[in-house]
Parts: C-alpha cells; structure tokens; sequence
C-alpha cells in the first residue's frame, strides 16, 4: 500500500484518497481511467471515495452536502449511490443512466462471466468467489447474475436507507446531459422513475437542470470502440461463438486486438468446453497444488514487477514443469471446429513482435493463457492490416471480433460543456494511475441493511 | 473504538455455515439441558484487509432465546480486544479465573472496567469468559472460540474446558482433512497475513487467567475462509 494511504490518521488518509478522484472542486472521477478496470476494482473505487468525502465532512455530519448527482447507472454508478445513502442522509441523490435500466450492459448478458479478483490472480486468495463487499456485496458468476444480484441489493439499501423514497432520484433515458464543471451544473431530458424495490418504473419525461454540490461521474467502461469496416456486438452481448459450430464445418474466426476482452475471445475459440471459471482448475488438477503454483508463480512475478513483458517471464520461468503441465492439459483440447487468427497490430501499428503484446495491456492470466496456447500452436497470428488478414484468413465478416477497448476520455469529453477546466486533469488521473483498488476506508464505515437495527 | 469499528464486513456464507454446527454442539454440551443465563458463544477469525489483520467474528451469537443467523456476523476487532486478545496475543486458552464468592468477583470485575475504560454497567457484563485460540501453520492463530455467560465460576471448571478443547481438536482434524481433499465446490480459499492492528488491550485484567491446557492446532489450515464456488 502507498505510504499516503496506510497513514493511521484517517483524516489524513481520507484526504490522499479523496485527491486522487478529484477532477475539479465538488467534481470526482471513479476510475473509467485507471488500468486494468473491473466490477469489482469499480466498487472498490466507490467505497474509497465515499467514505474519504464522510470522513472529511462528518464533523457537521455531511451538512454541506445535500445535492449529488451521480452519472451512470452501471455497477459503479450504484454502489457509489448505495455508498452515499446511509452516510449522507441529509443529501439528496440524483442517479443519471443514459438507456432504460440500470447495469445495462451486464443485465441478461449470459455469455460472460464475471468474478471479483480473477485479474489479480496468482495473487493469494484471488480465486475466492466472493467480493466480500460491505456494499453490494456478490459472488462470481454470469454476468447477467452479477446484475440481479447488484441491482437487489441495491434495492435493499434503498429500502432501508431511503423508506419514504425521498431522497433518491433515478433518471433514464437520457437524450440530453450536459455538465457544466465550473459552476456543477447538470442539465438533462431523461424520464423521471418511481422505484419498486429493485426495480423502476418510467414516468414523465422532462428537460431540466440542477446544481450539485457533488458530482460522480461512474461512467465506467463505456460501450467500445468500434472498428469501422468491421463493427462487433458489445463484449457483453450475447452470442454463440463459445458454443460447438451445429453444421460440421470448421470455421474461420480473426479476432483483433490484445486486451482482456480480446484474449478472453482467443480462449473461447481456441479451447474446448472452456470456462473461465473453471479453467484454472483444469490446467492444475489435483495432485498439483494450485496453491503452490499461485506462490511461486507470485514470487517470480514480483521480482520482475507488475509493468514487466510476461512472454520473457513465462519463456524463462524456471520452474519450467508447472507451465509444461498446464500446456499439455490445454493441448487436448484445443477446438477442432474453429481456426483462429489473433490480429494484433496496435492502434498505430506499435506491435512488431507477438511478445510486444505481453505488456501490462490485460490481465497475468489473460497473458499467460494465450503463451500457453501459442506454445499448443492453438493459433495463428496477423500484424498486417485487419483487411488483409480477413481476406488471407478467408474470415466471413461475422467472424471477425474487434475487442479495441473503450475511448474513456472521449466518453467523458462528451458531458462537458467545459471541457477545458478539466481536460488536463484528466490527463493528469490518466497518467499518474493513483486510484488504487484496495480497501482503503475505514472498518466499519458503511452499514448492513440486512444486519438488525440497534 | 466501538465507533470505528460499529458496522461489520461481510463473511462468506459457507465459512459461517461451516461453524454454527460446532458452535451448537457446544452450547448444547455446555447447556446440558439446563438454564446457563447470559450464554453466548461465538467464533471468530483472523483476517487480513489489505496490509491489516484483524479479528473478525464468524458467526452469529448462539445461546440466547432468539438466535439471528445474520446478528453482528462480520464486525472487526482489533487483534488486542478483550479476552480475545490475550489467547491471540499469548496463543493461550484464556478463562475467568476461580473466586471464591462473587462479591469478590464483582470486585475484580469492577476494578477491571475501569482499568480498561469500560463503562458498561456491571449488571450488564457476563460472569464468566472463555476464549480458546485454534493455532496453526506456521504458529499463528486462525480461529479464537469465545463464550461467556452470567453464571459464577462457569469456565473455572478445568474438565469442561478439557471437554470443549477436546471437541476443538476434533474440528480441526475434520478441517485438516477436508483442506487436503476439499468437497467439490467448496474451498478454503486463503487469506493473507496481515499485520495486527492493536489498541490498548481490553482483556479484563484481574479476573482472566491463561489455562494450562493445550489450545487446539490445525496442522494444514492456516486461515479459515470457506466460500461456495463455481468450480
């Protein structure tokens, strides 16, 4: 932990926490700029901030903040509200979501599955299912669970925190947001909801605007960039990609790009009957101890650092068996009814090696996968332009998966109507990476609504 | 203190699930069939939250009329609190120690709260206190065990202490065994170590006393974080 955040004095701590998501005075970013952004790092993000704002403004018991406005209904979004409600209960809560429910990307979204700390791993302890959250608390699975099981919770807290429904408005819809960041004005049309438990219902349209005395933005991913010539679903929509092709054939897939979204779209291809959530387990059966593996795996990771290229680690590694192992379990299944090219030639063509690709651009796992399966010869790979290599690869347009990634700060351009009071700062957040996902508010600091009154 | 640490962080199902049978079995062994006023008993884990480790209880309160399965499950302790922190602190079985009268307890007992600025009413405290700290790989503690009730020399009797040690030492083989070769879906995923955070400690000092017995020891369990997974 950095030195600024481990300081005993909880004040002093709430004040290093609270300056890392500050955009402008009364204006906070959770994260939608940090590496490597998940559910959970998201949730984590908002625990932090919320409880670095009550630590700072207890004193007068959050008086000074009575109007907040939070953007984005996403899973950030929500835990940044369910966070507010029961510190800040003189405030009113304004939730504002651009489509028509709330966690809309994940909801319904049965293909991709979602864990709390799989992207840390081989840390110890990053297999455990459970994010173990004082505050939507949930437990890995589709993502479509993940959602009924934030926005229920969510539910509770409003129940319980908010009985009278008076103090938290949730917006859909919206068709018009604007923020001004000097003044913390927020103007809008978007349709007003009524809330039933989990669930609420639209009601009257209207255009109107608001001053905050905080405002969150939890915008979070953001739907993708797009290739143009090659447009691909969302990454959480559905789709039929991981499942045996019905008709016999052997189909040609190009899949492009070499973040997490795209390497996890290598695996689905590329091996049989996979399942992130069991695939550690199937690499390292018993009697291999996976916990063993986690630790030495941990201890050699650390001494080349966290930013360090992964292909010379994993070519290098000494313990050479434990990653021989793995690649032969994965040899026996590779997918007989698929033929995968990884396009990888970067944004502005930086990729000149498959190892270049090996940086600190997805997860250890992610990385570590795709070596094994280029050690299983599971693949082929393309840096020439994306066209050629549909052409050469004799891919049908709908077999070419473009996983680019978000354009956060173009997302976030987008709501200000002052753009230049903030736009170094952003970079500034962008650059210095200091949003850490680890618990950082104080034990104790949000309540259960489960747990008995008194 | 009670301020910073009022509300509690959640404990996987399965850990807690994993305990309450224990937990009944010794209030059922210790009731016997009869009325023990004031008997609650508990378990508690260490656990780590980021670079700090805590005491964190496991389980619901058993022993009272109405058992709440949800009841202060989850809340956090510094490493030094109560009786607690002296078998943590000692790896020790700690008790309340024989008196003679309770006159003479209640004046320990008040002498003690106010060496450790506790201001609960005497009417509201228990009279009895145990805590037996389950040890393991590589000598650390792991689990702490803790009653207490309003009976007078309740847990000064050594061969009830024998009793539920012995019974401890059975749920570690079980433990130990079940580490080795986990149920299919249900793992004891590890926690880290973490460095104890401590205050002041609130063991109460002139009525406790460290128990010569052995506390019980896990040989292949080092944390205790049972949780239901996928796989």
């Amino acid at each position: 932990m950095d030195h600024e955040f481990s300081i005993e004095d909880l004040t002093e701590r709430a004040k290093a926490v609270e300056a890392t998501f500050l955009v402008h005075p009364g204006l906070y970013l959770i994260g939608s700029l940090e590496r490597g952004l998940t559910v959970y790092n998201q949730q984590l993000r908002a625990h932090n901030l919320v409880w670095a704002l009550w630590e700072l403004h207890k004193h007068n018991n959050g008086e000074d903040i009575r109007r907040v406005a939070i953007v984005g209904g996403g899973i950030a979004g929500l835990t940044t509200a369910a966070c507010f409600l029961p510190l800040f209960q003189n405030a009113s809560i304004t939730l504002f979501e651009q489509l028509w429910d709330l966690c809309p990307l994940q909801q319904g979204s049965d293909n991709r599955w979602l864990h709390p700390r799989i992207y840390e791993w081989p840390a110890p302890g990053s297999r455990a299912p459970g994010a173990s959250l004082p505050v939507l608390n949930w437990s890995e699975g589709r993502a479509s669970d993940v959602a009924r099981m934030i926005v229920s919770e969510f539910g509770k807290f409003a129940d319980t925190f908010d009985e009278r429904g008076e103090r938290l408005a949730v917006l859909l819809g919206l068709r018009h947001f604007q923020i001004e960041a000097a003044t913390k004005r927020i103007e809008w049309i978007a349709n007003r909801t009524t809330r039933a438990g989990a669930f609420f219902h639209i009601g009257e349209a209207e255009g109107n605007s608001g001053i905050y005395d905080i405002i969150v933005l939890a915008a979070g991913f953001g739907l993708e960039n797009q290739s143009e010539d090659y447009p691909t679903n969302s990454y959480w929509r559905n789709e039929q990609f991981g499942q045996p092709v019905l008709d016999g054939t052997r189909q040609n897939f190009v899949v492009s790009g070499f973040g997490d979204g795209a390497l996890i779209e290598l695996c689905r291809l590329t091996i049989e009957r996979f399942r992130q959530d069991t695939i550690l387990y199937e690499m390292f059966p018993p009697p291999i101890n996976l916990e063993e593996v986690e630790e030495r795996l941990t201890v050699a990771w650390n001494n080349k650092g966290p930013l360090g290229n992964a292909f010379e680690f994993f070519s290098n590694f000494e313990e050479r068996e434990i990653l021989e192992n793995a690649r032969v379990e994965l040899s026996r299944r590779i997918r007989k009814d698929t033929r995968v090219a990884l396009h990888i030639r970067g944004k502005n063509q930086e990729v000149k090696r498959f190892s270049d690709i090996f940086g600190p651009y997805s997860s250890f796992l992610n990385r570590m996968m795709t070596f094994l399966l280029f050690k299983c010869g599971a693949f082929s790979l393309s840096m020439e332009d994306l066209e050629l290599a549909v052409r050469r690869h004799a891919t049908p347009r709908a077999n070419v998966l473009c996983r680019y990634g978000t354009d956060a700060i173009g997302h976030l351009h987008s709501m200000f109507s002052d753009i230049d009071n903030i736009k170094d700062r952003l970079v500034e957040i962008k650059t210095c990476q200091k949003q850490r996902p680890q618990r950082l508010w104080a034990p104790g600091t949000f309540p259960d609504p489960s747990q008995p009154k008194g | 203190m009670e301020k910073l640490y009022r509300n509690p962080e959640p404990v996987p199902p399965a850990s807690q699930l994993a305990l309450l049978p224990f937990a009944a079995a010794i209030e059922g062994f210790l009731r016997n069939d009869s009325d023990i006023p004031g008997l609650k008993i508990t378990l508690h884990r260490t656990m780590s939250r980021e670079v700090n480790g805590y005491l964190q209880q496991v389980c619901a309160y058993l022993g009272g009329d109405k058992p709440d399965w949800r009841g202060q499950v989850g809340r956090l302790f510094p490493v030094t609190y109560g009786i607690m922190g002296a078998a943590y602190d000692t790896q020790k079985i700690y008790r309340t120690k024989k008196y003679q009268s309770i006159e003479e307890l209640h004046h320990d007992l008040q002498e003690s709260m106010r060496l450790t600025a506790d201001d609960k009413k005497l009417k509201e405290v228990g009279l009895s206190y145990l805590a037996i700290p389950f040890l393991g790989p590589p000598d650390q503690v792991v689990l702490i065990l803790y009653a207490e009730c309003k009976e007078f020399n309740f847990f000064a009797d050594d061969r009830r202490i024998l009793n539920i040690a012995a019974m401890c030492r059975g749920v570690c083989r079980l433990f130990d065994w079940l580490q080795g070769e986990p149920m299919p879906n249900l793992r004891n995923f590890p926690l880290l170590k973490g460095r104890p955070v401590t205050e002041p400690p609130t063991v109460y000092p002139l009525i406790q006393e460290p128990v010569d017995i052995s506390p019980p020891r896990f040989a292949r369990v080092p944390s205790f974080n049972y949780e239901a997974a996928a796989a």
